[in-house]
């Protein structure tokens, strides 16, 4: 049942209902009212940069992303220079991040698809040359970084007791879910990541498909990075960077097979908010950084040789 | 490991059953192999002296190649015996045979694309210096000195790889030579080599047979055999059709008799067909190595048929008009407007269909439901892609079931788990979805039973009487016989006969095959 499409997600939210409650047993109050809209909002940074994992390794060809740490850095202070701290320029500096978020994620997209380069090397590659032009365009610019008030109220505040972020990450999530599993594209996304040969012989536009999987992605990571700066406050170099290995982290406990063809986002998501309140109760019983490392690498292992599993078996 | 051919004379005290054991090399008895509930060879006699040189031809799936690799101890053999300079040969793997100096070349070498040259030619059987270390200084003169005898002059210090597929054949050959042979299996070794090549191989040859080796000689290609074979052994269907010793001129007409079985028999009295206009028209065109420059014409509701021997260009050639494969030369027509297709899609909104070679890799999603499959197509092509219209596919997925008499649980079930025909019906099926105009298929009925075979010409049949063209590539010509208003045959790239009527015939058909008398064509 773990691999039928409500099985993982059930079990997942499972896990982190008995995490909360030993966590509230060894430490009381683990499941205060804030607590849980705090984890919310970290889980819903995760759960974004989840979603671009998700949409790449699902394309195939070895799928992966490894320049959203360095396109969200880029949405966030990109975003940040242009509002330079006004309410007015808030959605300016979102547009124009995302915008440009896609067009590293256009470049990925070309690169894997139409030059065949290695998913692997060409988002490396490119997120290297972000990163890069980055610090250059910063150290002559000097840009503002300071998050408008505006986007730090959204980022940071709760409507009624529920946090924002978190509003924004469900209503994405939603979109999400419906185009990977109730959309024509989805099912062209999953069939050309499943076998891309049958997929362009049975007529799918198999590069366009990559190449929009990979813009997808890199439109998500840079309105992510633009949200963090509002959370943060401010936008900095590196501002990503903690994502990269995380997002692919939850999409794999979530359910993606790294070969391709899966796009289960709903699973994602509560591996998204699972790996949240790991790391917080972690966090709260005194486990080093040394220790969350060993427990993380450890529940990924787990889930990945139940996925085995389950495969040998079908 | 290199050793003289003398070192591997027959053990000691082993009488021969053979009457004159200093002329027979080989000899072959009643040899049986069974792949599965498919009989590959049932009972084969082969005889080869030394010094001579055995042409061995057939068809393809006659047994020819299994044979040779029986003989080379690749292919373990079910039953009958074999016997090498008068001792049993009972060997189970290509190094025992190579110790009794029984050596094979195939068609299609495999070859280790980054090792240089030399180290290729004598991988396995390296020369080493004492203390085991290979000895790179006489490697690199003898793999020199035995490409020079081929006529060869290529750098053996480059990679293998990048090496033309002459050049690895030549490699091939020189890596057969180098373990001394005393029987030389050559299979279909001149299909890539140029005339200039194949005279240098043949003198080298002849060489070979001058120090009594002898040399069994695989090729399709009639004029080679009679320029360079002693004796002949024409197989079909797994058994020997014939053998006789050649006098100079080769017997076409009997080898081709024998090959087919069937010499004068016309199969099939055309059932006449109004056929419609031209739908496909094809001029002139090239695709890389396999198609060079193939003219043909389909008109509406015709069943047209691509026969040839394997490996002309018959699976490229549909790949190419389906738009799986670019094209780099030539025009390709559909109805009066010439189209360059990128990519299948283009060639699909236009109606033209490939059912492809491979079912699973290439037709199928195999880890999904049948439905899904059904209708893959109309996902495809959906011109709202962020919708889903789940009851039209299901509707769609259903109808076709019944339509095509898909045995299968239901929509729900995993293709992989239906039966090859069935398997096959569903890559059909999935056409159902767009109007098909052209519906191309490779090889469809490989690996179905007799029964699936017949439902699926069945469809084809059907399609084509609601106005459908199909091209079919089949590797069985009987099947093209039965079921084909017309036969285009394909040699080496290029369309060499275009038979219907009376003139469609197998001995037409295989001599066209075989690049020869194209009497009949009128392509």
């Amino acid at each position: 049942m773990i691999g039928s499409s409500w099985g993982r997600p059930a079990l997942l939210l499972a896990l982190t209902i008995a995490l909360l409650v030993v966590g509230q047993l060894v430490l009381p109050g683990f499941i205060g009212l804030g607590q849980i809209a705090n984890q919310l909002k970290i889980a819903a940074f995760l759960g974004l940069f989840g979603l671009c994992q998700t949409v790449v390794i699902a394309a195939g060809g070895q799928g992966l992303d490894l320049s959203v740490g360095a396109i969200a850095t880029l949405g966030g202070i990109l975003g940040a220079a242009l509002m330079a701290g006004s309410n007015a320029m808030t959605i300016v500096g979102a547009v124009a991040a995302v915008g440009a978020g896609l067009g590293v994620g256009l470049l990925n997209g070309m690169g894997v698809a139409v030059l065949g380069v290695p998913p692997l090397v060409m988002t490396l590659a490119l997120s290297s040359v972000v990163d890069g032009g980055l610090i250059v365009g910063v150290s002559l610019a000097h840009p503002a970084d300071a998050a408008s008030p505006g986007l730090v109220a959204i980022a940071g505040r709760s409507l009624y007791g529920v946090p924002s972020v978190a509003l924004i990450w469900a209503g994405i999530a939603a979109i999400a879910i419906w185009l990977l599993s109730r959309s024509a594209w989805g099912r062209q996304l999953c069939r050309t990541g499943a076998n891309p040969v049958t997929a362009r012989l049975s007529g799918t536009h198999t590069v366009r498909v990559r190449v929009m999987a990979y813009m997808l992605s890199g439109g998500v990571a840079a309105l992510g990075g633009f949200l963090l700066t509002g959370y943060v406050g401010q936008a900095f170099l590196g501002l990503g960077n903690a994502y990269v290995l995380t997002s692919i982290v939850v999409a794999a406990i979530g359910g993606v097979t790294l070969a391709g063809g899966k796009a289960p986002y709903g699973g994602v998501a509560c591996a998204a908010i699972l790996m949240t309140v790991l790391v917080s109760l972690l966090t709260a019983i005194n486990m080093g950084e040394n220790g969350r490392q060993i427990i993380f690498g450890l529940t990924l292992l787990v889930f990945l040789m139940i996925d085995r599993r389950l495969g040998a078996q079908r | 490991m290199l050793s003289s051919p003398d070192a591997l004379v027959t053990p000691a005290g082993e009488p021969s059953r053979l009457s004159s054991p200093a002329e027979t090399l080989l000899g072959v008895r009643g040899i049986t192999k069974r792949f599965g509930g498919v009989v590959a060879l049932d009972g084969v006699d082969l005889t080869l002296a030394r010094g001579r040189v055995l042409g061995l031809l057939g068809a393809n799936g006659s047994g020819k190649s299994t044979l040779s690799r029986i003989i080379a101890g690749e292919v373990v053999p079910d039953g009958g015996t074999m016997e090498m300079a008068g001792a049993p040969l009972s060997h189970a793997s290509p190094q025992a045979a190579a110790r009794r100096g029984i050596i094979i070349a195939h068609q299609h070498p495999s070859l280790a694309p980054d090792m240089p040259v030399w180290e290729n030619i004598f991988l396995g059987a390296e020369i080493c210096a004492p203390g085991g270390f290979i000895n790179r200084g006489e490697a690199r003169r003898r793999a020199t000195g035995i490409l020079a005898e081929l006529g060869s002059t290529m750098d053996i210090g480059q990679p293998a790889g990048v090496l033309t597929a002459a050049g690895q054949q030549l490699v091939e050959i020189a890596r057969a030579l180098a373990r001394s042979p005393r029987l030389l299996i050559l299979d279909e070794p001149t299909a890539a080599l140029a005339g200039a090549e194949v005279a240098k191989l043949f003198a080298a040859i002849r060489r070979l047979t001058a120090k009594g080796i002898g040399v069994i000689f695989i090729s399709h290609r009639l004029g080679e055999i009679g320029a360079i074979c002693d004796d002949i052994l024409v197989m079909r269907n797994g058994r020997t059709a014939g053998a006789w010793t050649t006098s100079g001129r080769l017997d076409e007409a009997r080898i081709l008799s024998l090959m087919t079985g069937d010499p004068d028999a016309v199969l099939r009295p055309m059932a006449a067909r109004a056929l419609g206009d031209t739908i496909l028209k094809l001029q002139g065109l090239r695709a890389g190595s396999a198609v060079r420059g193939v003219d043909l014409e389909l008109r509406r509701g015709e069943i047209v048929g691509l026969a040839g021997l394997q490996g002309q260009g018959q699976a490229e050639l549909l790949e190419v008009i389906a738009g799986h494969r670019r094209i780099d030369g030539g025009t390709l027509w559909h109805r009066d407007r010439a189209v360059t297709p990128s990519l299948p899609r283009d060639m699909i909104r236009r109606g033209v269909c490939l059912v492809p070679d491979d079912r699973l890799r290439q037709g199928l999603f195999s880890g999904e439901s049948v439905g899904e499959n059904l209708g893959y197509v109309k996902i495809a092509l959906a011109k709202r892609p962020w919708t889903l219209p789940l009851a039209e596919l299901g509707q769609l997925a259903a109808a076709t079931i019944r339509r095509l008499l898909i045995k299968t649980e239901g929509p729900e079930q995993l293709v992989s788990a239906l039966s090859g025909g069935n398997q096959q019906k569903v890559v059909i099926g999935k056409w159902l979805a767009t109007d098909i105009e052209v519906l191309l298929l490779s090889d469809p009925t490989k690996g179905v039973d007799i029964h699936a075979r017949s439902e699926i010409y069945a469809i084809i049949g059907e399609l084509a009487a609601a106005g459908t063209t199909a091209l079919i590539f089949a590797s069985e010509i009987q099947e093209l016989l039965l079921h084909c208003d017309r036969i285009l045959v394909m040699y080496e790239g290029r369309i060499v006969g275009n038979l219907s009527g009376a003139a469609m015939t197998e001995p037409r058909i295989m001599a066209a095959a075989f690049g020869r008398a194209s009497e009949g064509a009128d392509a």
